[in-house]
């Protein structure tokens, strides 16, 4: 009996994952792959760090040219998914390519949200950051630009604004939140990342929105309901993504704000995978499924769906919201939940960021079960903390430090 | 893959000396504040019944490494020919993905901006030499070898024990 075919919708993390996975599993039949892209794969969390000098621009595509050959790939890119036919097991480019698959991986990924602001879009000044070509764009653009307005004080946004800042431009931060990292950071945090950016030379606009533009021959007038920003010459877009899935059907699969899928990747119809910035799967924590635009996420469930496909039957239980990142000389990281409310949340500290040794840590209980953390230069026992809040463990200094997989090896 | 290698750990017979941390470090040259072999020493109970736990360890070549997959770089891989889990410095941005991801607390940030970690010896064990810590060992508390040898030794153990104790109560 030939071995069924894999069609694989996408080519980035989610995507490549899932063909190394398959191939090495021992899955001899056919993988195509569709993308609108004519290039390997890119990796969009690189872009600041090539931006910042940091990397190499060949090395923001971790999977590199030959990645395809080697693992005997029939490519079809440069035009993007119309329609994906779930009932007829069918998938359609936008030039009329057409082909059946027996297995499907939709690993479309995500596009930069640009939030609905009148003349934002068409603006010759705004510049999202989510491929290789707008991530070159930026390159140019950023070398002159002198007055900056970043949209979004989320992780993506205050790397843009750190990168400005050694260009020596004047770099303005806008949210409609009213802290910076509004989705990962516990209030106290935000309110020391607020305060060591500002050092940096970082200006904070938060609690107010983008009104709308007025193109000017020296720039772009950004209106804010209490202020304007005059001539900036450069607007990063940092709102965030929304999966790519303008192709499904959502009568025929289950969607919400990406596609739902078990813990093996599954989608609710037979055959048909989904994974990375598209896919919805499980929060291990909170037990509901919660859509993740993280690589590490995007990888993992790649390597779940290519495993699965190849007839290897594997888990992927989730992983609780997670970011890491060095930003000018701090080190910042955010896991699970710390903005839980409730009679039983009790929020710990250690340290403090700008005293001593500059180390921070807050851990957030609700009773005895660890469930969120932000660290600020205090990374080693990452990891630990991170498995703890996965397995809804508690925490001690003394004992927990040690791995919690070893931990229980010793009876 | 042709082989898979490891390092078995005896807990029982580690006496905590920590000659496996220094051996490592020098033989690798790993930088002060900085180690790819840990000794964790910790107690457990109350008077009179106290124990002491120690558990020398390093990465552990995992079969489906998280740090492999979360690396935005590709900088993490596993070799096919033994399975030893690598980091490539060239490629590694020290963005600390790997160190959130690893559930032991393996990678750690280096003075040169990026992570680095246990590579089992990759020369010695080329040459085929044990890894320092394993050679250094003096009460035989590490064992290296490829997985089918070590898997055989907890049985090997187990099997010794009961002898023992069958000995012990014999007439």
């Amino acid at each position: 009996m030939a071995e069924r075919n894999i069609v694989i919708l996408g080519n980035g993390g989610a995507a490549c994952h899932a063909v190394n996975a398959a191939r090495h599993a021992g899955f001899t039949g056919n993988i195509h792959m569709i993308s609108d892209i004519r290039e390997p794969a890119f990796n969009p969390m690189l872009a600041p760090y090539y931006l910042k000098g940091r990397l190499a621009w060949e090395h923001c595509f971790p999977f590199g040219a030959d990645f395809y050959k080697r693992h005997e790939v029939t490519c079809h890119f440069g035009s993007p998914v119309r329609e994906l036919n779930a009932a007829a097991r069918t998938v359609t480019t936008e030039d009329g390519f057409e082909l059946t698959w027996d297995q499907c991986l939709v690993a479309t990924g995500a596009n930069a949200v640009m939030p609905p602001v009148p003349g934002l879009r068409e603006s010759p000044f705004a510049y999202p950051l989510r491929t290789s070509a707008s991530t070159r764009q930026l390159e140019s653009v950023m070398a002159t630009a002198e007055k900056a307005v970043i949209l979004g004080a989320s992780l993506v946004g205050i790397k843009i604004a750190e990168i400005m800042t050694h260009k020596k431009a004047r770099i303005v931060v806008v949210d409609v939140a009213g802290q910076v990292m509004p989705r990962g950071a516990h209030p106290e945090t935000a309110g020391y990342l607020r305060a060591y950016f500002e050092q940096h030379g970082v200006e904070f606009l938060l609690g107010c929105a983008l009104e709308g533009l007025e193109e000017k021959e020296s720039g772009v007038c950004c209106l804010f309901p209490e202020t304007i920003v005059e001539n900036a010459d450069f607007i990063g877009v940092c709102t965030g993504i929304r999966s790519n899935l303008s192709f499904i059907d959502p009568q025929q699969v289950e969607t919400d704000l990406g596609l739902l899928i078990d813990t093996r990747c599954r989608t609710s119809v037979d055959g048909l995978y989904a994974a990375g910035d598209c896919a919805q799967g499980t929060n291990p924590v909170t037990g509901q499924r919660e859509w993740q635009g993280t690589w590490v996420n995007a990888c993992y469930q790649g390597r779940t769906a290519g495993l699965n496909m190849a007839g290897h039957p594997s888990r992927f239980e989730g992983i609780v919201p997670q970011h890491i990142s060095p930003f000018f000389q701090w080190t910042y990281a955010q896991i699970g939940n710390v903005n839980v409310t409730g009679d039983t949340v009790r929020v710990e500290t250690l340290g403090h960021p700008f005293e001593g040794d500059g180390r921070f840590r807050l851990l957030v209980y609700e009773g005895e079960r660890l469930v969120g953390a932000n660290l600020i230069n205090c990374t080693e026992d990452i990891g630990s903390l991170k498995h703890a809040i996965s397995l809804g463990l508690s925490w001690n200094d003394k004992i927990d430090r040690l791995p919690v997989y070893l931990r229980q090896a010793t009876g | 893959m042709r082989t898979q290698y490891g390092i078995y750990i005896d807990v029982e017979r580690c006496v905590q000396c920590h000659a496996c941390e220094v051996a490592c470090k020098t033989t690798n040259g790993v930088e002060p504040g900085v180690k790819w072999r840990m000794v964790f020493d910790f107690w457990e109970g109350q008077f009179p019944t106290p124990r002491n736990h120690s558990i020398p360890y390093a990465c552990f070549h995992c079969a489906e490494p998280a740090c492999e997959a979360a690396c935005p770089t590709g900088a993490i891989h596993k070799r096919a020919s033994d399975g030893i889990v690598v980091i490539d410095g060239n490629r590694c941005i020290g963005c600390r993905s790997c160190q959130m991801a690893c559930p032991f607390g393996i990678p750690q940030y280096g003075s040169d901006g990026r992570m680095q970690k246990c590579h089992l010896c990759v020369d010695r064990v080329g040459q085929g030499l044990a890894p320092a810590c394993v050679a250094t060992c003096p009460a035989e508390a590490l064992v290296f070898g490829s997985m089918e040898e070590l898997n055989r030794l907890p049985a090997l153990k187990g099997a010794l024990r009961l002898k023992r104790s069958r000995q012990s109560v014999a007439p």
